[in-house]
């Protein structure tokens, strides 16, 4: 039992003072001697010391009156655009809450800082920091979207993340050292963007690192330190005595401050590459680096002690990564901290081949891409074989979610490439490349494929198969596997046994199959038809062809999208059909989740979204959704893996942009739809979206000149560049000619150009119009930058509400 | 500002009278004390305080600078005033936390903070309240490290302040905030239907 009269706590408290004055690893020892066969003595120091590290920096070490007041805002209480919807959490720099913005309709984290000792210069340099850094919108950073100030008092409106952070993360359960590279590897990054765009954090700690419910890092809180620290602070090494007594002099959180800081020198990047380091060490040793029984001692050990080394069982070159970073003098650390991502990338990767092979002297594979396979059968028409072949291998590698494979449209640029491998590698960003022929001889086939190291040019595995043309799928399915086997990707159990259970199908309706793909991939209407009536033929031949019944399905409806017809074709039924036969596979949930989407049935639409890509199969339906629903930092991340995924597709880069464009994060935004077009330049949906951000940005004189062609001449595109430009006739002269045209247009286009004209009554016609005909856009009428002036507007909030969008 | 004078004048003669062991003087102090704090103590309560640039842990201070101002004070006496003070706010503050608990005004729970954090959901909390009891049964333990954290916490005194307040070292106050923060940590953790991390 514990200890209870007060003798026993002078004892138990003498031991646990003693106990923090030495370091964790004797503590053990020390306990063993000083209570000796006392078991109960021992578990309640022991309780207490466990208690004391639990309670951390935070606990009790604010004044309660303090306390009370910041957590004075109530639910339902208006901070500028933002409703408190509940309290969070409070700590030292404020009192954290979950509000709703209510003029873009989405939920944030409002954090209210304590009063400030500041100055308005560094509050417009915080804002300025903050402002760049959402312009690099990597997705390990915290997204800042708004700094606003109430009664003197400032606030911080970030992004929300559904989770805790990397204290909670670490206590929740034993991590490996593995574990916690991955997880830091993409925050190691993400500072390193930020010290890239000029921007120190100062105070890189495990409470700043945000870890959402799926395992995901973010760093918050960049360069808030800064605002805190009194102009006094940053010189003289008395500031050091003062930490105690006028807590606010330094900040940040002594454990992980850098030497530098600690003394009250300037600090820089170089400073962040050593608290970066601290959490590093801490998350592999399981205990910080520097302890000590209070403050000022932790702070002679920042400053002269070196940390215990780490343990064996951590690899040599991990640990010289830390070592280095946790150099004394800022000028023996890593000079930048992409070198020392690198350096962490190299490590643990040749961390994984050591244990793969003795030999341990290449990098673990973990991209690649899959070229398309030769068509070496004596007919150029039987090319569809070997296009289906590769598809299949792609979409088969894909499964494994622990690897990266390029998507189809990136990979078939390379038919009949003259590039080397090396070149192709790094085009594409990956490890390694798989390339083969196929080649149809009466009932049989014939497949070669190679695996081969991007870098080096190597071939590391190669093998031919011969084949019964049934088994063609089975056949498929398992060079997927050799190949991951090859690579020693891991594969879940679930993976193995969807690559495992491959259904036999006829090879007559797989080649229906296949020229329906390769019809369907043109996306026009003719092949569009074309691609239907093989998908019906191969279902006709195998009536339980999910993949048929899906693909069906997805032509079914990019036919009627695209405004060739105005039938449904049967993609309801067929999007059923595919996931009644095969609920494992990914297609059919991706055209089930396009079906919905045009039901506008959101949250229907997620859900299957979300299942298709939990079977790996690539969806850019998810970002869509994500976007439409106003979670922007999310449909960051989906769009930018789909676009990092398919280098090459102009399409897929454009989403990305898309995506960006509708978080209003412009500038990045400029630089993806770039992108899009230097791969294919003139593209007409990239350079829609290239008018419209430089709208956004107040440059409608260049919108004007790129929509000055002759596919934009007279489109409402041109028209709202007309009107932002206030060339007023101009724009009503295109309004009115396309008032009378018969062929499609942009309808949602032509309402934005009334609002900009000023001309609010016929914007909201032609929107009406545009919601009642369900046109193109109309479901990102919420989250549309262009309607932000009407958005207040009962006939704006009456059309939104047709949407149904949840919250 | 005369009757500013005057309490001043009053406060420390009744500090002076409480030096000299007169307990019907402590009483007196105390409910002069209380008075000016709640008064203090409320606007910031009520939202009224307008002007932040004055941190609100300073209050203990405030009300010192303006019952006692520059009279000369024996250190005891000023060391008196603090104790008390700090036992004013925590009773203050308590019930604060009381009558807003009462309200059951959603999501009004005074809290505590237990982790600092931004953005992030799922927070660890608990009552002022459940701090109120288990720092009661830390006094019965250890009275002294009980009353360091009535200054410290209550009263927002600093390390060196409490050190003075109670004629110990500064290295002594440290130690034992260590040990009384650690305990009342587990305490409260370890109530019924909390979770212990």
């Amino acid at each position: 039992m514990t200890a209870g009269g007060a003798g026993d706590w002078r004892r138990v408290q003498q031991l646990f003072q003693a106990a923090l004055e030495r370091s964790p690893q004797t503590r053990s020892t020390f306990l063993n001697e000083s209570c000796g066969q006392d078991a109960a003595l021992r578990a309640e120091v022991e309780s207490l010391l466990a208690a004391h590290v639990a309670a951390g920096g935070s606990f009790l070490e604010r004044p309660a009156v303090g306390a009370l007041v910041d957590g004075s805002l109530q639910r339902g209480d208006r901070l500028g655009s933002y409703e408190i919807v509940e309290l969070l959490g409070a700590g030292g720099m404020g009192e954290v809450h979950r509000a709703y913005d209510t003029k873009l309709g989405r939920d944030v984290a409002l954090k209210v800082l304590p009063p400030l000792l500041t100055t308005g210069e560094r509050l417009a340099r915080f804002q300025r920091e903050a402002r760049i850094l959402a312009s690099l919108s990597h997705p390990h950073l915290l997204t800042v979207y708004d700094v606003g100030d109430v009664d003197g008092r400032p606030y911080l409106v970030t992004e929300l993340v559904d989770g805790g952070t990397l204290k909670t993360w670490a206590l929740a359960e034993t991590r490996t050292w593995r574990q916690a590279i991955e997880l830091l590897a993409g925050v190691a990054d993400g500072l390193a963007t930020a010290h890239a765009a000029g921007i120190v954090h100062r105070d890189v700690k495990p409470d700043n690192i945000l870890v959402s419910k799926h395992g995901y890092a973010k760093l918050a809180d960049f360069g808030l330190a800064k605002l805190f620290e009194a102009q006094s602070a940053a010189t003289g090494p008395e500031a050091v005595t003062r930490v105690r007594t006028e807590p606010g002099l330094i900040v940040g959180t002594i454990a992980y401050m850098s030497p530098e800081h600690a003394s009250g020198h300037p600090v820089d990047a170089r400073s962040d590459i050593f608290s970066f380091a601290v959490v590093l060490y801490e998350m592999l040793a399981g205990r910080q680096p520097f302890t000590a029984a209070n403050d000022l001692e932790v702070l002679q050990r920042v400053r002269y002690q070196e940390a215990e080394p780490l343990a064996q069982d951590i690899p040599a070159a991990l640990r010289a990564v830390v070592d280095k970073a946790l150099e004394k003098a800022p000028a023996e650390r890593y000079q930048s901290m992409r070198d020392m991502v690198v350096d962490l990338r190299r490590a643990a990767r040749e961390e994984d081949v050591g244990r793969a092979s003795p030999a341990g002297a290449a990098a673990r594979i973990r991209s690649l891409a899959v070229l398309p396979m030769q068509n070496l059968s004596r007919d150029p028409g039987q090319e569809f074989l070997s296009d289906g072949t590769t598809e299949a291998l792609i979409s088969s590698l894909a499964q494994i979610r622990d690897l990266d494979i390029i998507s189809r449209t990136s990979s078939m640029r390379y038919k009949g490439t003259a590039k080397t491998m090396r070149e192709i590698g790094r085009e594409l960003g990956v490890d390694a490349l798989v390339e083969g022929s196929v080649q149809r001889v009466g009932r049989r086939v014939r497949i070669t494929a190679t695996l081969i190291r991007a870098s080096t040019d190597k071939h590391l595995w190669s093998r031919a198969y011969d084949r019964d043309a049934a088994d063609i799928l089975k056949l498929e399915a398992e060079i997927a596997r050799t190949i991951a086997q090859e690579i020693e990707a891991h594969l879940t159990p679930e993976e193995v046994r969807r690559l495992v259970s491959v259904r036999s199908i006829s090879p007559d309706a797989r080649e229906a199959f296949q020229l329906g793909r390769y019809h369907q991939v043109k996306e026009n209407d003719a092949d569009l038809g074309r691609a239907i009536e093989h998908y019906e033929r191969a279902i006709g031949l195998q009536p339980d062809y999910a993949a048929a019944y899906a693909n069906l399905s997805l032509a079914a409806r990019l036919r009627k999208n695209r405004g060739f017809t105005q039938e449904e074709g049967g993609a309801r039924a067929a999007a059923l059909r595919a996931i009644e036969l095969d609920p494992d596979l990914g297609e059919a949930h991706a055209a089930m989740a396009g079906v919905k989407f045009d039901d506008w049935d959101w949250a229907g639409a997620e859900a299957a979204a979300q299942r298709a890509l939990e079977l790996n199969h690539p969806s850019g339906r998810v970002a869509s959704l994500l976007s439409i629903t106003g979670r922007h930092s999310e449909a960051i991340a989906a769009a930018a893996r789909a676009a990092r995924l398919d280098p090459l597709s102009p399409g897929m880069q454009a989403s990305y942009a898309i995506v960006l464009y509708f978080a209003r994060n412009y500038e990045a935004a400029l630089t993806q739809v770039q992108r899009s077009l230097d791969l294919h330049p003139g593209n007409y949906a990239a350079t829609l979206m290239l008018g419209g951000i430089y709208e956004m940005l107040g440059r409608a004189g260049d919108a004007l000149a790129i929509f000055d062609r002759p596919d934009f001449r007279e489109s409402p595109y041109i028209a709202r560049a007309y009107a932002l430009l206030g060339q007023r006739s101009e724009a009503l002269r295109v309004l009115n000619a396309l008032a009378e045209r018969q062929t499609p247009f942009d309808l949602i286009e032509v309402a934005a150009t009334y609002f900009a004209l000023g001309d609010t009554d016929r914007g909201f016609e032609w929107l009406t119009r545009a919601f009642d005909e369900r046109a193109g856009y109309v479901p990102w009428a919420n989250v549309q930058p262009a309607f932000d002036g009407v958005r207040s507007d009962p006939r704006f909030k009456a059309l939104v509400a047709r949407l149904k969008l949840p919250g | 500002m005369d009757q500013a004078n005057g309490e001043a004048g009053t406060v420390s003669v009744l500090l002076q009278a409480w030096g000299r062991g007169d307990l019907q003087a402590r009483e007196e102090l105390a409910s002069v004390v209380y008075g000016e704090l709640r008064r203090r103590a409320g606007a910031y309560l009520r939202h009224e305080r307008q002007d932040h640039t004055l941190q609100p842990t300073a209050l203990v201070h405030e009300a010192y600078m303006r019952l006692v101002g520059q009279e000369r004070v024996a250190w005891q006496n000023r060391a008196h005033f603090f104790a008390i003070a700090s036992q004013m706010m925590r009773r203050i503050l308590v019930d604060h936390a009381r009558e807003r608990q009462a309200a059951k005004r959603p999501g009004a729970g005074v809290k505590v903070m237990l982790d600092d954090r931004i953005g992030a959901a799922a927070p660890r909390e608990c009552e002022l309240i459940d701090l109120d009891q288990a720092l009661t049964e830390l006094t019965h333990l250890d009275p002294r490290q009980g009353q360091i954290v009535e200054l410290r916490y209550f009263g927002g005194l600093s390390e060196q302040e409490v050190a003075e307040v109670l004629s110990i070292s500064r290295a002594t106050v440290t130690r034992e905030w260590q040990a009384a923060r650690a305990w009342l940590y587990r305490r409260i953790t370890a109530r019924p239907g909390r979770t212990v991390p």
